[in-house]
């Protein structure tokens, strides 16, 4: 039998063209590395109206006249930082909301110290997030407010809304985990088996660090290998490098989780599921999603290997709202707040569908 | 003839009463080496000082000399002999544990190296060993632990005991990171084989890519794969939660013993800062409750 040829001399001509224009890239890269880069994240003019705390509220300027009554509250997770909104000025969902006319404010969570520590998920959605949607009601001089979550923020959104229905005018969800008994998600599978109580313990507050640790091993060869392949491969172009590390900063920028509310999020809703079930309790009080009467809009992405759709598409027929609506994006669970096609399906959906329910409820 | 020793103990017992000899002379010269021993003196600081000197050597002396006297007595040698052969007894057993650890890490080690070469199915992680670092673990809990499990005595075997348990947990956290090591570095492993197999295969077929690039693809793809079936087995979600749980326990150890460390500053260890955290956070949780009126129905 015939021993099979490999093409070496054809294999070696590719190697050294591709050394060539490796050569070239590196002696243009170093030129845009060594050059100004525009890095910057976050860069939508804002004001801080309300603190409390480690916790803010930012209130976005305008960029148009508005065109909804109802302002909206965005309250992004604890882990990472609402910054993921406002990545650059083609990539931000904050800008996006402001062209559509939304009367615009964000929650930032801050970092919290070994001092927060005991802070429970009560403390956060009956506590910080209640004043600052009273806050907000009595500025606008408003019975209610439009409410929008972000993956854990959205979990926090869905429970405020059950607690506090008569606040809330519209709930939107996005990627927002609600029911936590799935096996689509390699993350509900490590959870359910961690030592929760052990780790709190030992550290206080839940090291961002060490959970982005975890997120990394989600996919090592793509997170770890393959991204800096890519970012080698395109290393001469400037606008790529500026893009790939406003991505990091805000990958790598993570708070440490509040041990306590670490502690009931994973036994309660990763480990017992019982937010679905309406079994949970919030200080004190049973969190009935039956409660949640206002109309709901509940976004999730198909290819989310954080949160999968299992996790998020049952909400809509676990609430009391008869006007409840899930939308399903061909997207990941970051894409839908930065791939260019979900930029022009995302804000501009949720400002037509808030516009459709802005009938004024003034005081 | 009956009423002969035999020669090594003979010796042995020799030796112990020349010593004896000796060390007695010593504290006696030492006694009187005292000058306050010699001369009396005005009732001062100092004589009396020197007179509680004389009195600790003279109690030191008599001390020394009943147990001069005690092992005078038959049988006290040969007591003496076999409690200072069990210090190399310790020392053979603990050299005698390291060699077997050592020659079945050896044995467990070649038998391991053996498989790299084996032919690999594509996206499985079965032919991980996971008796591999099992049994190093072991081997550490069974033959070595035990050392670091001695109970402490004395004023300071708290201390001593939270230091031997920092040491204990590190090198159980140790062993736990080995094992998650290997296994999170098994699919890379299997992805070169994987791909050599290909690479063999596309070969045959005539059918190989001249693009380099077209092998980094090809690699990715494969590596994830492998990542992704791991990541999916029971093996791997409890080889993680075990490698945390051990760091975890390393951590709260190693906090303790800075804990008794730092407590000979004047600085604050976290237990109390803990401490008065949770107090300042019960009492604003009061304040807030009576300020807000939570449940005011106004404010709904």
């Amino acid at each position: 039998m015939d021993q099979p040829k490999i093409p070496v001399d054809i294999l070696l001509a590719h190697l050294a063209k591709d050394s060539e224009k490796a050569q070239a890239r590196f002696r243009k890269a170093a030129d845009v590395l060594l050059g100004p880069l525009d890095t910057a994240i976050a860069t939508t003019p804002c004001e801080v109206v309300y603190e409390e705390d480690r916790v803010k509220l930012k209130r976005y300027v305008p960029v148009r006249e508005r065109e909804l009554n109802t302002p909206l509250l965005v309250v992004y997770a604890l882990i990472n930082r609402e910054t993921m909104l406002d990545l650059q000025p083609g990539r931000s969902i904050v800008r996006s909301l402001l062209e559509n006319g939304i009367d615009l404010y964000m929650v930032d969570w801050g970092y919290p110290t070994r001092k927060d520590r005991f802070l429970t998920i009560d403390d956060h959605v009956n506590g910080y997030m209640d004043n600052v949607v009273d806050f907000i009601r009595r500025r606008h001089k408003l019975r209610k407010i439009n409410l929008m979550g972000i993956c854990m923020g959205g979990t926090f959104s869905v429970i405020y809304a059950a607690l506090h229905p008569k606040k809330i005018k519209n709930l939107i969800t996005t990627v927002t985990p609600t029911h936590f008994n799935t096996n689509q998600g390699l993350l509900h599978t490590w959870m359910r088996a961690m030592g929760v109580d052990r780790l709190v313990e030992t550290f206080g507050n839940m090291p961002g660090d060490l959970l982005n640790f975890l997120f990394l091993l989600l996919n090592p060869a793509r997170l770890m290998i393959d991204k800096y392949i890519g970012l080698l491969e395109q290393i001469d172009n400037k606008e790529f490098v500026e893009n790939f590390i406003r991505m990091e900063k805000w990958i790598f920028d993570s708070p440490d989780v509040p041990g306590e509310t670490f502690r009931q999020f994973i036994t309660d809703c990763y480990q017992k599921n019982l937010l679905i079930q309406n079994r949970m309790e919030v200080g004190g009080r049973r969190v009935d999603l039956g409660q949640i009467t206002m109309p709901v809009l509940n976004f999730f992405g198909k290819f989310d290997h954080l949160v999968p759709p299992e996790a998020c598409n049952r909400l809509t027929r676990a609430v009391g709202s008869t006007d409840a609506e899930d939308i399903c994006l061909d997207t990941g669970h970051i894409g839908i707040y930065v791939s260019s096609k979900c930029q022009r399906e995302f804000a501009p959906k949720i400002a037509a569908w808030l516009k459709q329910r802005d009938q004024p409820e003034t005081t | 003839m009956t009423d002969r020793k035999p020669p090594k103990a003979e010796s042995l017992e020799d030796f112990v009463a020349s010593w004896m000899k000796a060390a007695a002379e010593f504290w006696g010269m030492m006694g009187k080496a005292d000058p306050a021993s010699k001369t009396p003196s005005p009732d001062t600081a100092f004589t009396r000082t020197a007179g509680r000197m004389e009195e600790f050597w003279a109690s030191s002396r008599k001390l020394w000399e009943a147990s001069v006297k005690a092992m005078g007595e038959p049988g006290s040698a040969e007591r003496l002999q076999r409690g200072l052969q069990t210090v190399p007894d310790i020392s053979m057993r603990l050299a005698q544990k390291s060699l077997e650890g050592f020659f079945e890490f050896q044995k467990r080690w070649a038998d391991h190296m053996q498989k790299l070469g084996a032919p690999s199915e594509p996206y499985r992680s079965s032919d991980f060993d996971p008796d591999f670092l099992k049994r190093l673990t072991d081997i550490y809990k069974k033959e070595f632990q035990k050392f670091l499990e001695i109970p402490q005595v004395g004023l300071t075997r708290f201390y001593q005991e939270r230091f031997n348990q920092a040491l204990k947990k590190w090198n159980q956290y140790q062993a736990a990171l080995t094992e998650f090591l290997q296994l999170i570095c098994l699919p890379i492993e299997k992805s070169y084989r994987l791909m050599l197999d290909k690479l063999a295969e596309l070969t045959q077929g005539g059918r190989f890519p001249d693009e380099p690039k077209h092998y980094y693809q090809l690699w990715i793809k494969t590596l994830e794969g492998h990542y992704m079936t791991l990541f999916q087995s029971q093996q791997y979600t409890e080889t993680l939660v075990r490698t945390i749980d051990a760091l975890n326990q390393f951590l709260a150890a190693r906090s303790s013993v800075l804990e008794d460390a730092l407590r000979l500053l004047p600085v604050c260890t976290h237990r109390d800062l803990d401490d008065v955290s949770g107090e300042i956070y019960q009492l604003k949780r009061r304040i807030r409750a009576l300020e807000k009126g939570r449940h005011d129905p106004a404010e709904e």
